[in-house]
């Protein structure tokens, strides 16, 4: 056998063992690698004195019992004692009724292939690990808007994904540095700012990674590695090319806020005009910017006199956001005001606003509502252009979105020959409501399903303060949203015709106060005798706000406040409201004080005195008869 | 407003006649005058025909008027027509009733006694 080509030279080592387990046959190949001549082995040595000392243990206490019960082994990994050392081998065997065959293959190829695939293993890991960490924390980087959330991005991956214990963040504002943040495990406070290398560096045992833009150095981020058993250490490549990523961040940071905050400026400057005062009406306005973007929208708000004693209302909402939309919406809201004018009327308006719009194409398929009220008489004359209703809040109570007057968005290739426009007469007390859509279209409901909203969260508002109603409404209707969207709310109130008078608590005005009072009672529809007892109700509290009032405060003074409500279906009553800052003393304590009110209680329908905030006396009287 | 005291007359009686408006803001600077309107009265009438504003300052005047012509013991009455302004008001006050003649001729007769 042992002459036998195919058995002496086969690229395995062969052996053959006798049924008492010593060597009875061994081929050259396998002489070869254990260094031993054929004389000393066979009938001499055992399989495992062949082996070095792990495996020779492992065949006796566990392969060869194997051997016995399955009859084979399978490319059992062993080590030969070989000449230069160890030799790894697999060992396949098995068992006949004479002895055992087994063969061993040299194993050293493939082990070191095995070592050279377990560290390319680790090289892909590790290199899978650090374009992950790059990749988490560029797409963080990219989604922070601003330097603020830029920097918070920043600390956020370091000690996360990037593996540090510490990070401490210095931004470079105006070119001084300022700390930005210290987060991680130990909170220490952070130390003097580090003047930023030129690439990432390793400086007493911490990573200072420069945070350089293109054009300049945004700051530095220092690093302290974690020291606990097991963590890697940091990777400067990555640090290197994090410290890249977030300073072109910072640019981008940057030139974003730059333009953010001029666009905000421009709304601000156009939101901030407040309508002209005057008593018969008042106006309420929220404007929410969707904060999410950070980016200001086209929405804006407006109201202005079109004549004396007509006011117009204007809420509208360019497409788009940023720059250009706000730009688009200042040259729109400016447009409105320049087209508006006696005679126009809100259908003219919007067709002069189409010629408009089609030369300003980032104005395009705006939307707008528009209304103007007459002050005095309550005619209110309304459009929408593709806008959302406005909503009729009666003082009643009663809530009704008014449907007329709509046709398309502005400067749209399809628009109506001729604008339509609607009108509505407002009862004193009435509000009017306009808005943007964002106050209350969701993508999860319905049109109709927001309006609904819209409308039950009006009613539910009818009787607060005006500045109260329209904050409540928009804070019940955006509880839900996110600030996705821009929204710009305006609320008016018309009072009617009012009557303001203020006197100092001398009283030298008294006459004058009262002459005038009567002029405008007559002019409101009161016959002679309701006139004069109103006015001397009115005078009689007069003196008593200027006695309490203005007690040794001369110089202290009393309002007065009459207006006309008409209640459907009762004729109208006069209000008026006598104020001061000071607190009246029981009626009864002065006979003369108490004369006073006796005589107004009984002029007037009703007396309420109110002293929560100084002393108001409200008058109601019914004057002329119900508007049948 | 003005005050006028005429020359006490042949009876004694002295005739107050006050024209405008009696308000909040005139009746005190009257009010301190009250015992120089009195003194040395036999009688005293307050006429308010003339009168185109009147509140409860100028019940107050009546009252102390009132109140210092029984010091003095003289008779106090007030020319107050109906239908004036005056006289709407110190009916709601409940002074028309003791004190209110419709006519000068009558209250002076009554304040001569």
């Amino acid at each position: 056998m042992s002459s036998d080509p195919a058995w002496a030279e086969a690229p395995v080592g062969l052996l053959e063992l006798g049924p008492d387990g010593t060597c009875v046959a061994i081929n050259r190949t396998l002489l070869a690698w254990t260094g031993r001549r054929e004389d000393d082995v066979l009938g001499r040595l055992r399989l495992s004195e062949l082996l070095a000392v792990g495996g020779r243990i492992f065949w006796e206490t566990h392969l060869a019992p194997l051997l016995l019960v399955e009859g084979r082994l399978d490319e059992v990994a062993l080590e030969l004692r070989a000449p230069d050392g160890r030799l790894p081998v697999l060992l396949s065997a098995i068992s006949h009724a004479g002895g055992t065959r087994v063969a061993l293959s040299n194993a050293h190829d493939r082990a070191s292939y095995e070592r050279e695939l377990l560290a390319a293993r680790r090289a892909a890991e590790l290199s899978q690990r650090r374009l992950q960490a790059l990749q988490t924390t560029t797409a963080a980087l990219s989604r922070a808007v601003g330097v603020e959330a830029v920097g918070e991005a920043v600390l956020d991956a370091a000690v996360g994904v990037l593996g540090a214990a510490t990070a401490t963040l210095w931004l470079t504002t105006e070119g001084k540095p300022r700390l930005h943040g210290v987060r991680g495990a130990r909170g220490e406070s952070a130390g003097p700012a580090p003047a930023p290398p030129e690439a990432t560096a390793v400086v007493d045992g911490q990573v200072l990674v420069p945070l350089h833009g293109s054009g300049s150095t945004h700051g530095a981020l220092l690093l302290l590695p974690r020291d606990d058993a097991g963590a890697d250490p940091l990777d400067l490549e990555v640090l290197d090319a994090v410290g890249q990523q977030a300073g072109l961040a910072l640019d981008r940071a940057h030139r974003y806020e730059q333009s953010a905050s001029v666009a905000h400026e421009l709304q601000q400057s156009l939101l901030s005009v407040p309508p002209p005062p005057d008593p018969r009406y008042e106006v309420a306005t929220v404007y929410r910017p969707g904060v999410q973007a950070l980016e200001v929208g086209g929405d804006w708000h407006d109201a202005f006199l079109v004549e004396p004693g007509v006011l117009a209302l204007v809420v509208g909402d360019v497409v788009g956001r940023g720059l250009a939309a706000a730009s688009a919406m200042g040259q729109l809201r400016s447009a409105v005001r320049a087209v508006a004018g006696p005679g126009v009327g809100p259908a003219r308006l919007l067709s002069r606003l189409d010629a408009f719009v089609d030369q300003v194409p980032a104005a395009g398929m705006a939307t707008l509502a528009y209304a103007e009220l007459d002050l005095t008489t309550g005619l209110l004359r309304y459009a929408c252009a593709g806008h959302p209703p406005p909503l009729l809040m009666r003082a009643s109570g009663e809530v009704e979105l008014l449907w007329e007057g709509r046709s398309t968005p502005l400067g749209g290739f399809v628009r109506p020959l001729e604008r339509t426009a609607a009108e509505v007469r407002l009862a004193p007390g009435d509000r009017v409501l306009l808005c943007t859509d964002g106050l209350f279209e969701r993508r999860t409901r319905s049109l109709d399903e927001g309006l609904d909203l819209l409308c039950a969260a009006a009613a539910a508002t009818v009787h607060a303060p005006l500045e109260r109603a329209v904050q409540g409404l928009t804070r019940s209707l955006l509880e839900d949203e996110q600030g996705r969207d821009d929204v710009c709310v305006l609320l008016l109130s018309w009072t009617g015709e009012v009557f303001e008078w203020s006197l100092s608590a001398d009283l030298t005005a008294l006459s004058r106060t009262r002459k005038e009072l009567r002029a405008w009672l007559v002019e409101c529809g009161a016959g002679a005798q309701d006139a004069d007892d109103l006015v001397l109700a009115t005078s009689e509290a007069i003196a008593n706000a200027a006695e309490h009032g203005g007690a040794g405060c001369p110089e202290a003074s009393v309002r007065l406040r009459a207006r006309v409500e008409r209640p459907a279906d009762a004729p109208q009553e006069v209000v008026i409201s006598v104020r001061d800052h000071g607190r009246w003393r029981p009626p009864t304590e002065a006979l003369e004080r108490g004369r006073g009110m006796l005589i107004i209680s009984q002029l007037v329908d009703d007396l309420q005195v109110d002293t929560s905030d100084g002393t108001t006396v409200v008058l109601r009287s019914r004057i002329g008869r119900a508007s049948a | 407003m003005s005050l006028e005291v005429l020359a006490d007359r042949a009876d004694g009686v002295r005739v107050l006649r006050v024209d405008g408006e009696l308000d909040a803001a005139v009746a005190p600077a009257l009010l301190e005058a009250v015992p120089s309107y009195v003194a040395g009265a036999g009688g005293v009438v307050l006429d308010l025909s003339e009168v185109t504003f009147f509140d409860s300052a100028g019940c107050r005047l009546v009252d102390a008027l009132a109140r210092t012509a029984a010091g003095a013991e003289v008779v106090l009455r007030v020319v107050a027509p109906p239908g004036c302004r005056a006289r709407r008001v110190l009916e709601l006050t409940g002074l028309a009733e003791p004190l209110v003649d419709d006519e000068l001729a009558v209250a002076v007769a009554a304040a001569a006694r």
